[in-house]
């Protein structure tokens, strides 16, 4: 009776541990929910602690070639003056500078060969910073069709909460 | 606004009771009568009370005589009033009030989704309350989508004004400013989510209400740039109370409503709403949207135990400080008389729209920018159209007085007053005691209201001589951006149980307040500067006394931004300066913004008497009356004086003169019926004061006191009538709740004694709470003497008077 006993505590333990555990863990920056709401339908999302205080995010929708991917990744820098400047220089030289998203903000867009776009904005809140990344392909059945007045409009919302979580 | 960019100026005043150091600031809340009561009476309901507050029992004590109902000596009672408004307040009603959808079930798509939210929502606050600790609720009492409330630029399509003004101003920035968030953050990583519904009833109300403030959110929270966006405050349906903390109710948004006046849910195409402007005004506007109550849904706040885990602390409360204002005539106790004016009278005043608007008038619009003293947020987000108008608002209407009011000249008895009005000779070397007072004249609330512990206004004060070079300077600001320590500032301090400043807002750990130097509407705070006439100024110097303003204290935006951030605005509010030559000076002429005279001693003996220098005071009010013979309220102050000083024959000789020259002033009766108490005159005490909640009926202070003059004369229910009273005024009265709790007991409703005898638990002060405060102010001596009512702002050293000990 005791054994049994022992072997039931024994499992209801291993069971709490394995479901704690697995609990998915959510993206501190912006939910799941808010991602989906950009990218226009329910999105899969995915976390890696690139430091013991940052992590980066991804959230895609859709399959295959036709997919849209929001990634978020925050760094804490060392030395902010110079880090950033690094950061910053992802974005090209047509950045458009952005005022009320962190300390400070520029947002660029690129399209490659493929014709597939990213909106970035690369963002600063004290001594950290983040890159918000939009990949969406030319076009697809499951991917949201934005304008470019709506694109902007989206991604700098997510950036403002992106570093609105960071303050 | 609860918890806030910067928010908190937590006002427990009653907390810091027992400690003279801080009579200056109880008595500000609590007024004038409950300092008197609170001292000697030897009337049991009046001494009970005090004495509990003063010493912050933790029991209920009761009275030591039983009371019943005495049906045979009820009076006809004055019960209270809703407060009306005289038709010259009232805008024309354009509109018939929709009605409120009645509570029914939710409909099939809201509840699938609150059914979805409930699933991993974390009730840990309260089982079944979605808002706790904040008070928000939505029509249905569950939870809401955030795509049934249509958005601003939906409602912007027509209303460009508005849209264009809302989105510039604090209410649409409420949420995600970095002065806010940084604040609320702290409480969501520390404490968890679900106490930032506490904040956020207020600054994100569609947050709270869908079930978007919990650790597994599924929610879309994309409405977070709007804040308080349109379809929140013009859905609210009904105030709770002015209990604050978003004590509203909203209904389910609706911009039109069908012909029978029901309210129809959501976005409708514009020409439904073109088609009848009328449905659409009913549906989005009531006319409670005008009163102060509906300000107060979040103007007022409380920092309730679920939240700090400790206990019930006022936080802040413009409502009430408005209420007590000369502006809300409800209040008979006020220095000084004005017209009656709302805060939307002062905040959002009529004025040419520019854009297309069909909420304008003939030609003007209802700002919808709120301008008051936000200069931050417009200042982050370049809204440079919003950060001027807000400055020119600050530096409009006459808000505040600064008076270089009287010199004493070290060696010489004689105070030189009201400067400009006198001759007076300087020489080089004197040592100069200047007397500045600052009139808080024309502000509806606190000079800082709110969230004192982040706002910051304070006196600069500068000597020069005539080249330019400095003398004396005091409130600069220091290179790194910090305000001179030992500048006068109207702010407060609050402290956790380490007795250590509260500097990021974590308003949960506030135990107690080290000082509270805000000066109250109407009221006047006295300044003393010393300084030394240097030996090789031979001609003239300049003092210039002013009022500065910046939004929020360096240190709270280095916590924000980072130290690197630019400077934020400083707004100069008033100022004044004096010539003063070295030798002979004749009497000048007074400015265009100078005070009257008598007008310049009354306040001065305002600023003597809450810094409980009586003979002073009683000296300054004696210049008004002999200035102003014919001025009641000069008697009246004279009398006020004597009863903190507790000459009550002296009071009751003045302000017999006061009632003289005006038989109806209902101050005057106010503070005799005091008087009258004191003389055991019972019935002209309860004769008085009846006649003052007569002309007065939503006064807080003439209701306490008819209360406790009905409960010694064994009159229980007109004293229940009283308390009752009382609270429809203000909720957290504590003698209401204290008197009530034993009068109820005493009428056989013990439920109702219950609860008010818990409420005055909750509400009353710590008696430890002091400890906190005082051994701040032991760690920081460069600024303690700032909890002092009287303190002298000098850069002399007087090692004479530090080596003697106060004992030559």
């Amino acid at each position: 009776m005791m054994s049994a006993l022992k072997t039931f505590w024994a499992m209801f333990g291993l069971l709490l541990i394995a479901s704690v555990s697995c609990r998915a863990e959510n993206c501190p920056w912006i939910n799941a929910a808010t991602a989906g709401g950009a990218l226009g339908g329910t999105v899969t999302a995915k976390l890696v602690h690139t430091s013991r205080e940052d992590v980066t995010c991804e959230f895609r929708l859709g399959r295959g070639n036709d997919v849209a991917i929001l990634e978020i990744a925050v760094h804490t820098m060392g030395s902010p003056a110079q880090d950033f400047q690094s950061y910053r220089s992802t974005c090209s030289s047509a950045a458009t500078p952005l005022r009320g998203i962190g300390n400070e903000a520029t947002e660029c867009t690129s399209i490659d060969q493929r014709g597939t776009t990213t909106e970035q904005i690369v963002a600063r809140v004290r001594d950290r910073a983040f890159i918000l990344k939009w990949t969406f392909p030319p076009a697809g059945d499951s991917i949201r069709v934005l304008s470019r007045d709506e694109l902007q409009d989206t991604i700098r919302n997510l950036a403002e909460q992106v570093a609105g979580s960071l303050f | 606004m609860p918890c806030a960019e910067g928010y908190w100026s937590i006002v427990s005043p009653l907390a810091l009771q027992s400690s003279t150091i801080h009579k200056q600031q109880v008595r500000q809340k609590v007024q004038m009568e409950m300092d008197h009561n609170a001292r000697k009476s030897r009337w049991v309901v009046s001494l009970v009370f005090s004495t509990a507050v003063v010493a912050g029992l933790s029991f209920l004590p009761l009275g030591t005589h039983a009371i019943s109902a005495q049906a045979g000596q009820q009076q006809e009672s004055v019960p209270a009033q809703p407060q009306t408004y005289p038709d010259r307040r009232i805008e024309r009603q354009e509109y018939i009030q929709a009605e409120p959808q009645p509570k029914t079930e939710l409909n099939a798509e809201r509840k699938e989704y609150a059914d979805k939210v409930r699933q991993s929502y974390n009730f840990s606050v309260m089982k079944g309350n979605i808002s706790l600790p904040g008070n928000a609720e939505v029509e249905g009492d569950d939870f809401i989508q955030p795509g049934a409330f249509p958005n601003a630029k939906y409602c912007g399509h027509c209303h460009q004004e508005a849209y264009h003004q809302w989105r510039q101003a604090l209410h649409s920035n409420s949420f995600r400013t970095p002065f806010y968030r940084t604040s609320v953050n702290i409480v969501m990583n520390t404490k968890g989510i679900q106490f930032a519904r506490h904040c956020d009833s207020c600054h994100n109300p569609i947050g709270v209400l869908s079930g978007g403030l919990t650790q597994e959110s599924i929610v879309d929270r994309k409405f977070d740039q709007d804040g308080l966006t349109c379809t929140t405050c013009h859905s609210v349906q009904k105030i709770q109370s002015t209990i604050g903390n978003g004590a509203y109710v909203l209904g389910v948004p609706a911009v039109t409503t069908d012909a029978a006046g029901k309210r129809i849910p959501g976005e409708v195409p514009y020409a439904d709403i073109l088609a009848h402007p009328d449905w659409h005004a009913r549906a989005v506007m009531q006319p409670f949207y005008r009163t102060p109550e509906f300000c107060a849904a979040c103007h007022k706040a409380n920092l309730p135990t679920p939240l700090n885990g400790y206990k019930w602390i006022r936080a802040f409360t413009a409502y009430d400080e408005w209420q007590n204002s000369k502006f809300s005539q409800r209040n008979p106790l006020t220095f000084y008389s004005a017209d009656f004016t709302t805060c939307q009278g002062c905040h959002m005043k009529r004025a040419p729209n520019t854009l297309p608007e069909p909420g304008a008038k003939n030609g003007t619009f209802v700002s919808h920018r709120w301008e008051a003293g936000n200069t931050a947020v417009p200042f982050y987000y370049g809204f440079d159209e919003q950060l001027q108008k807000t400055i020119a608002f600050l530096r409009s209407g006459n808000y505040l007085n600064v008076d270089i009011f009287a010199l004493k000249i070290a060696g010489q008895d004689e105070m030189i007053a009201p400067l400009g009005t006198r001759p007076f000779k300087l020489q080089s070397s004197d040592v100069v005691q200047a007397l500045v007072v600052i009139q808080n004249k024309n502000i509806g609330h606190s000079l800082i209201p709110e969230v004192r512990d982040l706002y910051e206004a304070w006196v600069e004060f500068m000597v020069k001589d005539s080249a330019g070079k400095e003398i004396y300077h005091s409130g600069f600001i220091k290179p790194d951006g910090m305000l001179d320590e030992r500048a006068h500032s109207f702010t407060n301090r609050p402290v956790n149980t380490d007795g250590v400043f509260v500097d990021n807002h974590k308003v949960w750990t506030i135990h107690s307040v080290a000082y509270d130097n805000t000066v109250a509407a109407g009221r006047s705070a006295l300044v003393r500067y010393e300084f030394k006439i240097p030996a090789e100024v031979k001609d003239a110097v300049t003092v210039t006394a002013r009022v500065n303003y910046r939004h929020l204290r360096q240190s709270y935006t280095n916590n924000v931004l980072g130290k690197d951030h630019p400077d934020y605005p400083i707004v100069e509010l008033a100022s004044r300066t004096r010539t003063l030559k070295i030798g002979d000076n004749l009497p000048t002429p007074p400015d265009t913004g100078d005070n009257s005279d008598w007008m310049r001693w009354n306040n001065l003996g305002i600023g003597f008497l809450d810094q409980l220098q009586y003979s002073d005071a009683i000296h300054a009010f004696q210049e008004v009356t002999k200035l102003r013979p014919d001025y009641a309220d000069g008697f009246t102050n004279l009398g006020l004086t004597d009863i903190e000083w507790e000459k009550f024959s002296d009071a009751h000789a003045n302000l017999e003169k006061a009632l003289k020259l005006n038989p109806e002033s209902a101050r005057a009766l106010y503070y005799m019926a005091l008087i009258e108490r004191r003389f055991s005159h019972s019935e002209a005490e309860v004769a008085d004061l009846r006649k003052v909640v007569e002309m007065y009926p939503q006064s807080r202070d003439a209701r306490r006191e008819l209360g406790i003059s009905y409960y010694q004369q064994d009159n229980t229910k007109l004293a229940i009538e009283q308390f009752e009273a009382l609270q429809t005024i203000d909720s957290d009265d504590l003698a209401a709740h204290y008197n009530l709790a034993i009068l109820y007991r005493r009428a056989g409703m013990k439920e109702k004694a219950k609860r008010e005898s818990a409420m005055f638990v909750t509400k009353k002060v710590d008696p430890g709470a002091p400890t906190y405060s005082l051994d701040f102010l032991r760690k920081h001596p460069e600024i303690s003497t700032e909890s002092v009512p009287w303190h002298l702002h000098s850069d002399l050293v007087q090692e004479s008077t530090i080596q003697s000990g106060g004992q030559n």
